[in-house]
């Protein structure tokens, strides 16, 4: 059951008069959260900037259809990462064609809003290396320090899962500076 | 020198992504003004729209007629019937040119029979 202020929020968002006003309220709360989540999959400000636009609008368009099951931040949260998932396919497609046109390819260095020393650099390409869903529960894990209980409420997954993901994506980042020794 | 990283250090970490300056406030005005162009009608289609159904009902008319034309020009009797109007045409010709010889002579129209055989 949503705490009070929650039910009273998800009733401004449903009436018609108050919806406007109470989901800009909702973009102002959320956006910080939100577009450090969606900034620690895709890595760059530019694209961390669309996907966190495009969640906010789905989130808009989807309004009605939401049932309050859940709680706002989850339903906000889970719109996220499906806008940077689908991000990452698009940019990976169009990666393979700025190879054949020869354009150079962004690199985390060259990003005036990266401002990490060289072992976090490292260890933010060796989680671009990592399989989406690793990518998410590591992050998840490891940054926000998330309990398995409540990420397996936000991402639909058991916690041995949860568990088995992380370890598998502790031991390729390991791989990966050791490679890099 | 590989850089160790304890993996289940549970202390906040430096997060290296910098938020710009000022994002925060621009982003929320940004998508509030995309929410609410998409919330207008766009008038242009609108007018566009609302001109469709017309230009169907005409175009549907004009096919109507058309057609129309062309099945009464195969039908039996419309040959009977342009075979009529013709005739019509070359008689109010003949009558015209009766009336110009008329005129030529200054008479009124009707033949004077002359009766060579009455007294008068």
């Amino acid at each position: 059951m949503p705490p009070q202020n929650e039910l009273l929020r998800i009733e401004s968002l449903r009436n018609a008069a108050t919806r406007t006003a109470a989901f800009e309220q909702l973009v102002k709360e959320f956006s910080p959260w939100l577009y450090m989540q969606i900034r620690r999959i895709v890595q760059f400000h530019d694209d961390a900037d669309d996907v966190l636009q495009n969640t906010f609008i789905k989130a808009w368009q989807g309004l009605d259809a939401f049932r309050g099951d859940s709680q706002l931040s989850t339903w906000l949260y889970r719109i996220a990462i499906n806008e940077s998932l689908a991000f990452l396919a698009r940019n990976k497609s169009m990666q393979s064609l700025d190879d054949v046109d020869g354009e150079p390819i962004r690199t985390l260095e060259s990003d005036p809003y990266f401002d990490g020393d060289a072992t976090e650099l490292m260890l933010q390409q060796a989680i671009a290396t990592l399989p989406e869903k690793q990518r998410i529960v590591f992050n998840l894990k490891y940054f926000e320090e998330m309990k398995y209980e409540d990420m397996s409420h936000l991402l639909g997954t058991s916690v041995g899962a949860l568990k088995a993901s992380y370890h598998l994506a502790v031991k390729k980042i390991e791989d990966f500076f050791n490679a890099h020794d | 020198m590989t850089p160790h990283i304890d993996f289940t250090q549970s202390a906040s970490r430096h997060n290296p992504f910098v938020l710009p300056e000022g994002y925060l406030a621009g982003v929320t005005t940004c998508i509030m003004q995309r929410i609410s162009r998409m919330e207008q009608p766009d008038g242009r289609n609108m007018r566009i729209v609302r001109w469709i159904p017309l230009c169907g009902a005409a175009a549907v008319a004009a096919l109507f007629v058309v057609f129309a034309a062309f099945t009464r020009a195969d039908e039996p009797g419309a040959s009977l019937a342009t075979g009529r109007q013709e005739a019509i045409t070359t008689a109010t010709h003949e009558y015209a040119e009766a009336d110009y010889t008329y005129d030529y002579f200054m008479t009124d129209g009707t033949i004077a029979v002359l009766d060579y055989n009455s007294n008068e």
